[in-house]
């Protein structure tokens, strides 16, 4: 028998679509072997133990960098958490009709500016008041994480069941009391995970970065000292002359491909878990 | 004489264009089991939660009528829904107990944010109103581990104990055995014939012989009205109406 012309239309868009898979995979793999085969040499205790050497010497580590990202991205934690869970919360359940509908417009919009857009603004309100610091850095991640942290809270707070509410509300529990003992509680984890994930998508930014927390090679004392951070110190490496410091810029690179895998996969294993529950 | 608990009088809902409920009068004795019976979408639960106030967390409801608890119109403007709802406590059809929650939290959280926090009060509340719905032997040795572990039969319970934690003169029960197995609703129901010594109660099932078995009154409502009340005994035996009788013969379904 002939094939019909419509087996032949099929065979062609499955043929098609493995096409398109592996036209998006290979660049993919190809990045994350790069990293893995050009990082693993220096992902050594030194990378993650010790300040830059010397340029003279080979060795010295990240360490400054690491924790300007520690301090960076705790600051914008601490910003973005609050603010964007209470307006997940409110949009969750109390916003009703066109207010709500203009205040989830500008939450897509605010997720959709240029990262840089951030870094500008922190640079102006901070930078130019404080001079370059670890604040401005975090205050610009947090304000890029804040739509993030709103909408996960958003979607956490919608996936509470009515039965939930209702059996809530039938105990004479104020509607307040209700949000924030019972459905938040509720959807407790999957807030979690949520603010986690918003962690991960801020870590590695770094426009907003480079007009904020300035860079350098000094353990920063304290939020108002310039820092680093690792993204920041795979973009300076990775655009210096010097061969060690390529192999520094990779090794980071690892580095923080690592993190943002383990906090991926540990929010699925935390979910998981709590989902037999 | 009995007493009346619940005066129901000229009770019509709406859900935005669409009349659930058509003025119904009803007068529900105290420390009775009245079963409100009748077919799926005829208005049963919608009912139930008009007693004691829930349907207003819905949007599109508008309560039209009297619902009088102790004479007094538990729909006029000086009357507090959430004093309402603890007194007259309510046990859904899906056992809802709260699954971040522990046993013991589950039933005392309405107390809890409610403002109790004597531990001591908190501790006997817990033991009564578990010994009550005869879950404390089962449970007294993991109070604290998570609600959402207990059977289905077990959860239902807890929630009946949840309700009467907050020492509710009303239960108001919504299909409450539909989703458990024979033995678990044979439990639930002869911890219902235990509990009218104290409570007035108004079950809603589908299930008829459950209304036979347990209830001392029973109402038929259909497409939104109440057809025939009267003594459990007298609507199954000798109903008045021709829609009753064919429903308690099993064929309107």
């Amino acid at each position: 028998m002939r094939p019909s012309l419509r087996s032949l239309t099929d065979k062609f868009y499955t043929a098609f679509a493995i096409f398109a898979f592996l036209i998006l995979i290979i660049p993919l793999l190809h990045i994350i072997l790069s990293i893995i085969m050009n990082g693993i040499k220096r992902l050594d205790l030194e990378l993650i133990t010790s300040p830059p050497k010397s340029l003279l010497g080979s060795g010295g580590g990240i360490l400054h960098a690491i924790i300007g990202t520690a301090m960076v991205v705790f600051i914008a934690m601490l910003i973005s958490l609050p603010l964007g869970f209470f307006v997940g919360l409110y949009l969750a359940e109390f916003a009703k009709g066109k207010f709500a509908h203009f205040l989830r417009t500008l939450i897509s919009v605010l997720a959709g500016i240029p990262s840089i857009i951030a870094g500008v603004f922190a640079y102006t309100v901070i930078v130019v008041v404080y001079g370059f610091s670890a604040l401005a850095g975090g205050f610009a991640l947090g304000i890029i994480a804040i739509p993030y942290v709103a909408r996960s809270t958003e979607e956490a707070l919608g996936s509470v069941p009515m039965e939930i509410k209702e059996a809530g509300f039938s105990l004479g529990i104020e509607r307040w009391k209700v949000v924030l003992f019972i459905d938040v509680g509720y959807a407790k984890s999957r807030i979690i995970a949520g603010f986690l994930l918003a962690l991960a998508r801020v870590i590695g930014e770094t426009a907003p970065l480079l007009i904020t927390i300035l860079g350098g090679i000094n353990i920063p004392s304290n939020i108002f000292s310039p820092a680093n951070a690792i993204p920041l110190v795979i973009y300076q490496y990775a655009l210096s002359p010097f061969r060690i410091w390529h192999n520094i810029a990779w090794s980071a690179a690892l580095l923080l491909m690592i993190i943002v895998l383990v906090i991926n996969l540990g929010v699925r294993y935390y979910l998981k878990i709590k989902a037999i529950y | 004489m009995v007493n009346i608990k619940v005066q129901v009088e000229g009770l019509s809902v709406w859900y935005r264009d669409k009349q659930i409920l058509k003025d119904i009068y009803i007068s529900i004795p105290e420390k009775k089991i009245t079963a409100v019976m009748g077919p799926s979408g005829c208005g049963k639960t919608t009912f139930l939660k008009s007693l004691n106030r829930l349907i207003e967390i819905h949007e599109g409801f508008r309560v039209y009528g009297k619902v009088l608890l102790d004479g007094k119109n538990i729909y006029d403007p000086d009357v507090d829904p959430m004093d309402i709802r603890a007194r007259i406590g309510m046990v859904f059809q899906k056992p809802n107990p709260f699954p971040h929650l522990s046993i013991y939290d589950n039933v005392v959280v309405g107390l809890k944010l409610r403002g109790i926090t004597d531990k001591k009060y908190l501790d006997r509340i817990v033991r009564e109103t578990l010994e009550k719905v005869g879950l404390w032997d089962e449970v007294k040795d993991r109070l604290r581990s998570s609600a959402a572990k207990l059977s289905g039969g077990q959860q239902q319970r807890l929630c009946i104990a949840r309700a009467l934690a907050l020492n509710p003169e009303v239960l108001l029960l919504d299909e409450p055995t539909s989703a458990l197995d024979p033995l678990a609703t044979a439990k639930i129901e002869n911890l219902l014939v235990d509990l009218k010594k104290e409570y007035t109660i108004i079950i809603v099932t589908h299930n008829i012989q459950q209304a036979a078995r347990i209830s001392d009154y029973a109402a038929f409502l259909y497409m939104g009205q109440l057809i025939e009340f009267g003594e459990t005994k007298d609507i199954f035996t000798n109903p008045k109406n021709e829609l009753t009788e064919k429903y308690v013969e099993g064929k309107i379904g």
